[in-house]
């Protein structure tokens, strides 16, 4: 539907300097969206499981946090990755 | 002066576990968790809570004794000491009128009624098992202090009177000595010294770097201070009462994303903290001199309350150190 690639973005990502604020922005975007059905209990408590254990900026929690936030709040999700260069602007 | 946080649990429980485990990672002394049935259930998100905390309090309420028994609060909080020992706090109120008022419940009597149950719930964190009478048949882990949520001079008397601590009623922020006074000066009637008794208040905060943003953030909490005043600060306040009649309909038809067009901005000023980081700062600043123990910051924290929690922290050990 966005036409964006997770998984290409999770791998520069990865390389990002930027990568634990990036993926603070995404928790922000999924603690504050109203489009709640779109986090599960089950993936809101791997979020909780992977915030208390410090893993927060993981690939793999990168890769959940995006995942989640594109489809609950694409639109603020493709501003923020504009906003840290890991998309061109429109 | 200590500092703690009210976050209402109106979100999924696993966003109410990272605001809990960040608070815990903080200097925050408190999470108090507010009741309203509309929202998640206490008892639910507050044992949540608790396993992702290891220092912070975990603050049970307000609890109406019009909703729960004496005997069913004193459960609920010595066994949540079971999860989290030691760092369990209960807190009884008359609870809000036009809420009570929707689930059919008048609020008759409400100080007696708080009385009665704090007494209650007291006896029965001090009454043994072998014992005659309403008691657990287990005992709390750790003291668990009552704190009592007041509004009014009577209310604020009973809190010196029996109240391990009060929870002054963010209605006051706009003269928070008055009930500080009130407090005192009876907690010195009594014959009770201040050391043994918190007197803490209860402030609506919404704090983002635009300043706007965050006034807009906490207007629906402001709606519902402003609906639950009593007749008698209406009319010292002079709050028209088209305003009040305004804001009852939306907050009882819970608008909650329409309330803000409704709540004036000086209303804000008056019954919230609310603003960039240095409005907020200046703020905090004036209340550290006004005779509290403690401050509960609540309602929204921010239009981003996890940056909210981070940004308070910083401004808070600003103040301290």
């Amino acid at each position: 539907m966005t036409g964006v690639d997770v998984d290409d973005v999770v791998v520069r990502l990865r390389s990002s300097q930027s990568r634990a604020l990036i993926a603070e922005e995404l928790l922000d975007i999924l603690l504050t969206t109203y489009n709640f059905s779109s986090i599960t209990p089950g993936a809101g408590g791997e979020i909780v499981r992977r915030f208390v254990s410090g893993e927060l900026d993981s690939p793999e929690t990168l890769q959940m946090l995006l995942t989640l936030s594109m489809s609950a709040e694409p639109d603020k999700t493709l501003r923020l990755l504009r906003s840290h260069g890991l998309l061109p602007a429109p | 002066m200590r500092y703690s946080v009210e976050i209402p649990p109106k979100d999924p429980v696993w966003r109410l576990q990272i605001y809990a485990h960040l608070a815990d990672s903080l200097s925050f002394h408190t999470i108090w968790l507010s009741d309203h049935y509309y929202n998640r259930n206490i008892a639910v998100a507050a044992t949540a809570m608790s396993i992702v905390t290891n220092r912070i309090r975990i603050g049970l309420g307000i609890m109406s004794p019009y909703l729960y028994h004496p005997a069913l609060m004193a459960q609920l909080a010595a066994t949540l000491t079971e999860v989290a020992p030691g760092r369990v706090a209960l807190g009884v109120g008359a609870g809000d009128e036009t809420a009570l008022e929707s689930l059919g419940i008048a609020r008759s009597r409400p100080v007696e009624k708080v009385r009665e149950a704090v007494k209650s719930v007291r006896d029965i964190f001090q009454r043994g098992a072998e014992e005659e009478g309403v008691g657990l048949d287990f005992k709390p882990h750790g003291h668990i202090p009552l704190y009592i949520a007041a509004q009014g001079q009577r209310m604020l008397r009973l809190s010196a009177e029996i109240g391990d601590g009060v929870l002054i009623n963010t209605s006051w922020l706009f003269n928070p000595q008055k009930p500080v006074s009130i407090v005192r000066d009876h907690l010195a009637a009594v014959g009770r010294g201040g050391g043994e008794f918190s007197a803490e208040l209860e402030a609506l905060l919404s704090i983002h770097e635009d300043a706007e943003k965050a006034r807009k953030t906490v207007k629906p909490y402001v709606g519902v201070v402003i609906q639950g005043l009593s007749p008698s600060m209406i009319e010292e306040l002079g709050i028209e009462d088209d305003v009040i009649r305004r804001i009852r309909l939306m907050v009882r038809a819970r608008m909650w994303l329409e309330i803000h067009k409704v709540v004036p901005d000086e209303m804000v000023e008056m019954f919230a903290i609310s603003g960039a980081p240095k409005d907020v700062r200046r703020r905090l600043e004036e209340l550290a001199g006004v005779g509290l123990d403690g401050l509960v910051l609540g309602g929204p924290l921010g239009p981003t309350p996890r940056k909210a929690l981070i940004m308070l922290d910083k401004i808070l050990k600003g103040l301290s150190g």
